[in-house]
Order: C-alpha cells, then structure tokens, then sequence
C-alpha cells in the first residue's frame, strides 16, 4: 500500500515537474489537430449501382459463349476503362485536380484518380444449381467516385458508370462475334481439307482399283466362284472326253461305207475291201510265183488300178497287221519244219516282200486316202464325234480364260494388304474430319445464336438501378472525429513526451532514488520554497500565456475573416459541418 | 515526519525543563553551561553586528530562523541529525558541497547554519570557502570590505572579518574578493592553521564550510582532508544519479555525514494548499 501510494505520488510529481514541457507539447498537438480537422479539405462521394442480371432466356436453350465469372469481367472491364486516354478524357472534360495539375505529372493525377474510383463488388452467397455446392456470386457492383465538389463528383461517377456499361456491352459483343467468327473460320478450313482429303481418296482409289480392302471378300468370292466354274468346267471335259473315246471306239467299229449287196445278195467288196484282199492274194501268190507270172502281173495291175480308184496307196496299217501274221505263221512253221522246207521259204520270200513294201509305205509316207464316208450310221457317230471335239475345244479355252481370271483375283487378293495401310489412313483422316466438320458446324450454329442474343442484348447485362445521385454531404473528412482523435492524442502525446523525457533524463528523483545511492544516509528532503521574485515570474508568464492565447486567436480569426470568408458565413459553415 | 517534529517540540521542552543536552546526556553540561558568556562575547565585544531586515532574508529563502513551514521543518531535521553525529563522533567542522553548480549548496550551508544555531547551547561559524564565487554575503545583502581571500592573502585579522547578521549564535566569514587560485590557497598552510584555530578556539561551536561544487573544481578536493565531515547537497531532478556518485567516491577518507534533497517537489513538501489535501489523502491511505 506505502509502496503503491509512493508510486502515484511519483507520477504527479513528475507530472508537476514537466508540466510546461506537456502543456508546450498539448497546446501545439491541439491546435494542429483542430487545424487539420477544420482545414481538410472536404470529399464527396457519389457512387452508383449497377445490377448484373442474368440472361433472359434460360441458359439450357441458348447458351451464351461468354463464360468467364462476373466479377472478374467487371475487373476486365476496370482494366478497359481505367485506361490513360480515357481516365486523362475525364479529368480534362470536367476540370478535375485542377490545383495539382499545374506542378503534378500526369502519372501521379492519374495515380490519385484511380484511388479516387472506388469499385466495390456486391456478392451473395447462393447455392449452385448444377453442382449444389455453397459459392459466392457476384450480383451487382457499385461505382463510387471521390471528388472536391458534390457535382463534380455526380458527373464522373455518372460518366464513369456509363462507360462501364457501354464497355461491356461492347465486348460482349466483340467477344461473341470474335467466337463465332473464329467458329466460322474453322469451318471453312475443315471443309477445305475435307474436299482435300476427298480428292485424295479418290484418286487413290482410282489407282488401286480391285486392290481396295473394302473388295477383299467380293474378290474372294469372285476367286471362290471362278474355282468351283474351273472344277466344273474340269468335269465336263473329262466327261467329254470319255464320250470321245466311246464315239472313237464306236466309229472304228463301222465302215464309212455302206456293204454293196448283189443281187444274189452276195455282198459286193468294195474297192478297199477288193484291194485289200487282192493284196493279200497278190502277197500269196507273189510267193509261189515269180514277178512275171501272168496272175501276178494281172493281179499287179489290177491292185495298182484299184489303188488309184481309192487315191490311197497301200493301207500301211493293213500291211503291219499282214506282216505281224505272217510273222507269227513263220515263228509257228520253223517250229515244225526246217529252214529249207518249201513253205518256210515261201514265207520267208513273202515277208520280204511285205516287208519291203510296208518301207517303202512308210517311207513314202502315204496315208490312207480319205474317203467320202457314205454309212449313215457312221455319219450319226462322226457327226457326234465332231460336236464332241469342238465342245472340248471350247471348254478347253474357257478353262484357259478361268484360269487367266483366278490368276488375277489371287494377285489382287495378294496387293490388297500393302493398299489397305494407305487407303485406312487416307479414309480415317476424311472420316476425321467429315467427324469434326459435323461437330463445328454444330458449335458455329450455336454461337451464331448467342451472338444473336448479345446483339439483342439479351444475353446477361449490366443494369443501372442506382444511378449517381449528387452528394448532399462530404463524405469525408469526419471532423468531429477527427477533432476528438486528436484531442485525445495530443493529450496522450504531451503525456508521453514527458514520459520521454522522464525516463531519458538520469537526474534523481525524489527521496527514493537517492537513499540506495550512496552509503551517507539521505537526513532531510528540503522543498523548493518561493519566494516574491518566483510568484510575481510566475503570473507574469501566466498572464503572458493567456495574452498570447487570445491575441494568437484574435489574429487567427481575423485572418480568416479577411483572407477566407467573413466569420459570421465561416459560423453557420461550421455548424453544418459539425452535424453529420 | 510530523512524528519527527512532535519529537523535537518534546526534546526541546524537556531541554528547558531539566537543562540537559540532548538525550539528557550529563557529558555535555560543562559546555551548556559556558553557552551564554560566548554568545554575549562574540555579539557584543569582537564581532561587528548588522540586523538584516527579514523582509530580505526571506526573499533570500533564510527562513529557517523564524518563518514555520515545512521548509523550516526540513531544516530542523536536517540540523538535529547533523548534531547529532557531530556531537557523537566529537567533530566540529563540516563541509557543505554538491556535485555540480547551483545546486543550492550555499543556501543549504546558511539554513543548516541557522537552524544549528536556533539551538540553545550551539553558537555557528559559517565559512564561505568558495573563493571562486563567495555568495553568503550577498544572500544577506552585505557587503564587507574584507573576508577569508583577505586573510589568505595578506593576513587581515580574523576578528575584523567575522559579522553576526543578529540570528542566535550565528556568525559569518565572508569569502571576500573572488581568488582564480582558489584550490591551492584552501591547501595552503595558512588555511590549515585558520582551520586548526576555529576548530579548537569554542568547544560548543559548530564551523561549516561552504565548498565549491565537487566536480566543478578542485577547491572541495583539495579542501576536504581538513574537514570532520562533509554534507552533500543534491538537487532534485537536476544532479545525476552518476555525478553523485562520482561526488562521494571523490570524497574519499572524507566522512560523508549525509545527503540532502534540495527543491524537492515530492508531496510531502509541498506547500501548496491543494498539495496539503493530496497530501493528506496520502496520508490516511498510507496508514
């Protein structure tokens, strides 16, 4: 408790001792403060609100191409509007900053009149419908502008907030244009490449006709087909074949002529049948007699005549069948008898002679003169034969053909696999594209929708539901606050000073500071005692002060009066000014 | 220390009663008895004698020979302790002295040597050893022709110097013309010798000297060997904690007998008559 009280004590004296230092301090904070509270200039704020509505018809029939947030469009939009030209139009148009454009640069006014603007985004917290999460969303802004005077700040904000809409509306019907243009754009390039790839292709296919994959399974078919026509056509010809045989086998068996009956009904030989049998006579007799034998020179002649009526020499065939009997008749003979009997010789001589003939046949080459066959049974048969022959003839060359075809089939079946590589890539490009074609088309259909919604201005847009309204009041500064601050530090400022000052200086103070200090005890605290020097300096500097006072606010108030506006006007502006 | 000055008035009552010294010691009563017949030889037959009117005392804030107040209070308490160990150590001689300048060490020397001298039994000899700038004749607006320089310099009797401003048993030695030498003719033989004299010549007289500031020049170096003790003035929110310090350590061998607070402004000294309620309030919180 003694220590506490010693404490407060402490305080007021040092308080006492500073107090002309803290009355100084206190006195020059004070009038600075009511000063500045009374000499800010004053600031008046018109600001303007502007909704952002949302687009008109719903945005699951038309959907607009601008996407991006509302609330970073309006910074965009911030960024277009506060740029130099315009911001420099504004403040020459209506006259603004005009004290600090005479000794600021351009950057600094512009620099002020940015901070001057004051945008200020107004959000609500909504569900959103697609994603039900909690967001925020930008519904309107406001626009407020800070100027020196009350119209002045209406004008701007007003020119402002027209900017900022116009602004808008114009990029949102750049930016549609723009996307549909670019969509447009697109489209044309596809289909050009389309067209591109088409010709291409065609050519392709114009080159490597049969070899396209798309014809594998109609060229297998096709090579099916031919192979089976080829195993049929095989078929018949055997089968032809076969009847040639028979037919040939059947017409040896019948004589191209018919047998000549006599009248006795004998049959009458035929001039071949006659030669023949006089040959084989004349080959008998030649053996028992010699050339010149009357029989066998008759018998000569009447062969060679007869030869000459057939226009065949000797039948060769007849005489090899002669000579391989006679042969086998010698072979049979030499078995029985010896080399010297009569009829080996004979047969001996008549081979030879045979034999001899059969050479000069042979060597003559005689083949058997054609005779006009006359045998309707071997007509039929040879007629048969003929119409056989020419049907395998003609099979023969269809196999050929077939043949020819199947060949073809397989090489084209063999190419296809080298083809197909470049015709895939060639056809999936055009597949591609004709793909995206229909896609862009589609998106180019729409865009050209929105766009159609923003020049109708349907889309979403701005609206002005507040506009600037002119300032009844400054907005700032708040004097009364300011005089009270400053009231209040001032005083604190004054204390703090000799606070300062208290704890800077190392001088002792008071009995306290000085008993610990040395050994010697302290004996007495001796007070400071005035005497009638000290009491009449005393209220000479407090008159002094009071004098100062009131002529300082004499001369301030006059000069206020004659340098600013008559105090009577000054009185009634500051008793507007304190009601706010 | 309103118990402390209860105490005086009730030692100063029971003094008359039973006419012993303080304390009721017996040791002291052949001084007390000689007490009277110095004082009437120094006022009447060698000192020269000036009634200096209180109006200018006052003014010169010497008011502790008849002005009530705390001021007096502070110095009764001041002298009664100075006695006290003066009387207890049997030393006479004490000088006054502080760390810097105007520091009110002069005026502390002359209300201490009042105060002593309201005393009964105690005549005082104030000495203004500050050469440089000899003040106490000036704080009782005297003007005297010759004072310790003259002694110092060319041997002027002791006894045409002395004045009695017509306080008790108080007498002054005037510092005289103001010396540039002042540090060596305080150690000078001749000073040592005054010194051995005043000391030795009245039993019951107390001799203070009034030294130059401590850390300002050597005068109260050179000077304190000769001394019994030596008192420090100190002012309040002026004299630096480190220059006090400096001060006493300068003192060395010196037996530093105390210190004194002077101008202070703590409560308990104010004079003000808000001061006294707070004063007051103080009071009955603190006990």
């Amino acid at each position: 408790m003694e220590e506490q009280t010693k404490d407060l004590k402490d305080y007021l004296v040092a308080l006492r001792r500073r107090k002309k230092q803290i009355f100084i301090v206190v006195g020059v904070l004070m009038l600075a403060s009511v000063l500045l509270a009374f000499l800010l200039p004053p600031v008046y704020r018109s600001t303007a609100t502007i909704l952002i509505e949302e687009q008109e018809i719903p945005p699951e029939l038309v959907r607009s191409t601008i996407t991006s947030f509302a609330d970073q469009r309006i910074q965009v939009i911030s960024q277009t509007v506060m740029t130099r030209a315009n911001l420099m139009g504004i403040v020459d148009k209506y006259k603004l900053y005009a004290s600090k454009r005479e000794h600021d640069t351009t950057e600094e006014i512009l620099e002020r009149m940015r901070k001057d603007i004051k945008m200020n985004i107004v959000s609500a917290d909504v569900i959103d419908r697609r994603s039900g999460m909690k967001t925020t969303a930008t519904i309107a802004f406001t626009l407020a502008f800070d100027g020196e005077t009350a119209e002045g700040a209406q004008k701007v904000a007003s020119e402002l907030t027209s900017l900022y809409l116009s602004e808008n509306l114009k990029t949102r019907k750049e930016k549609s244009a723009e996307t549909s243009t670019f969509l447009s754009e697109e489209v044309t390039k596809l289909s050009r490449h389309i067209s591109e790839t088409e010709a291409k292709l065609a050519d392709f296919k114009s080159k490597n006709v049969g070899r396209l994959p798309e014809l594998v399974t109609l060229n297998m078919q096709l090579r099916d087909r031919t192979d089976s026509e080829i195993m049929d056509v095989g078929r018949q010809i055997s089968a032809g074949e076969e009847r040639k045989f028979y037919l040939e086998g059947q017409l040896a068996q019948i004589k191209p002529n018919t047998p000549m009956m006599s009248t006795s009904g004998d049959r009458i030989l035929d001039q071949d049948e006659r030669l023949k049998s006089l040959q084989s006579q004349y080959d008998s007799l030649s053996g028992v007699y010699s050339a010149k034998h009357p029989d066998v020179v008759k018998m000569r002649r009447e062969i060679e005549s007869l030869k000459k009526a057939t226009g065949g020499g000797v039948d060769t065939q007849e005489q090899a069948k002669q000579l391989t009997r006679l042969r086998a008749d010698l072979a049979m003979m030499n078995e029985k008898y010896s080399e010297d009997h009569p009829d080996v010789i004979k047969l001996k001589k008549s081979i030879a002679s045979l034999e001899e003939s059969y050479k000069k046949a042979m060597a003559a080459g005689e083949t058997p003169k054609f005779k006009k066959p006359e045998n309707p049974a071997y007509i039929s048969l040879q007629s048969q034969l003929e119409s056989v022959n020419s049907d395998l003839n003609s099979l023969k060359r269809k196999l050929a053909d077939l043949k020819a075809k199947m060949n073809s089939y397989e090489t084209l079946l063999q190419q296809t696999p080298q083809v197909e590589q470049e015709y895939l890539l060639l056809s999936r490009d055009h597949e591609n594209s004709v793909h995206r074609y229909q896609e862009l088309k589609a998106k180019q259909m729409e865009a050209q929708v929105a766009q159609e919604l923003e020049k109708d201005s349907k889309g979403e847009r701005f609206s002005l539901i507040d506009p600037a309204q002119l300032p009844e009041k400054p907005h700032s500064p708040n004097r009364p606050a300011i005089f009270l601050l400053g009231f209040i530090l001032s005083l604190g400022g004054g204390v703090a000073y000799a606070g300062v000052l208290e704890s800077m200086d190392s001088s002792v103070k008071g009995s306290k500071s000085l008993t610990g200090l040395l050994n010697a005890p302290l004996l007495s605290v001796i007070p400071y005692i005035e005497n009638s020097e000290d009491r009449r300096k005393k209220t000479k500097v407090n008159s002094l002060v009071i004098l100062g006072v009131i002529s300082s606010i004499a001369v301030i108030l006059l000069l206020v009066h004659f340098l600013w506006v008559p105090l009577d006007v000054l009185w009634y502006r500051i008793l507007r000014k304190m009601d706010i | 220390m309103e118990r402390i000055r209860e105490a005086l008035e009730r030692a100063r009552g029971e003094r008359a009663k039973t006419g012993l010294g303080f304390g009721g010691s017996k040791g002291n009563v052949h001084s007390i008895m000689k007490v009277p017949e110095v004082i009437e030889r120094i006022q009447y037959t060698q000192t020269k004698s000036i009634d200096v009117p209180k109006k200018l005392l006052r003014e010169n804030r010497i008011v502790s020979g008849f002005d009530q107040g705390s001021y007096t209070d502070a110095f009764k308490l001041l002298s009664t302790q100075v006695l006290q160990k003066m009387r207890t150590n049997n030393w006479n001689v004490l000088a006054v002295t502080s760390p810097g300048e105007n520091e009110g060490k002069s005026l502390t020397a002359i209300n201490l040597a009042i105060s002593i001298a309201q005393e009964v039994d105690q005549t005082v000899l104030l000495v203004d050893a500050d050469l440089r700038h000899p003040s106490v004749d000036k704080m009782f607006g005297l003007k005297p022709k010759v004072g310790l320089s003259d002694y110092l310099m060319s041997d002027t009797p002791l006894e045409e110097m002395l004045i009695h401003p017509g306080i008790g048993g108080f007498v002054i030695l005037p510092g005289g013309k103001p010396l540039q030498n002042s540090s060596e003719m305080l150690r000078s033989p001749k000073m040592v010798r005054l010194v051995k004299e005043l000391k030795s010549r009245y039993p019951s007289r107390i001799v203070i000297f009034d030294l130059p500031p401590l850390l300002s020049a050597a005068d109260a170096l050179a000077f304190a060997p000769f001394v019994d003790a030596a008192l420090l003035v100190v002012e309040e929110a002026k004299s630096k904690t480190e220059d006090i310090t400096r001060a006493a350590s300068l003192l060395g061998s010196t037996h530093l007998i105390g210190t004194v607070l002077n101008k202070s402004l703590e409560p308990d000294t104010i004079i003000d008559k808000s001061a006294g309620i707070l004063k007051q309030l103080f009071k009955k919180k603190g006990h």
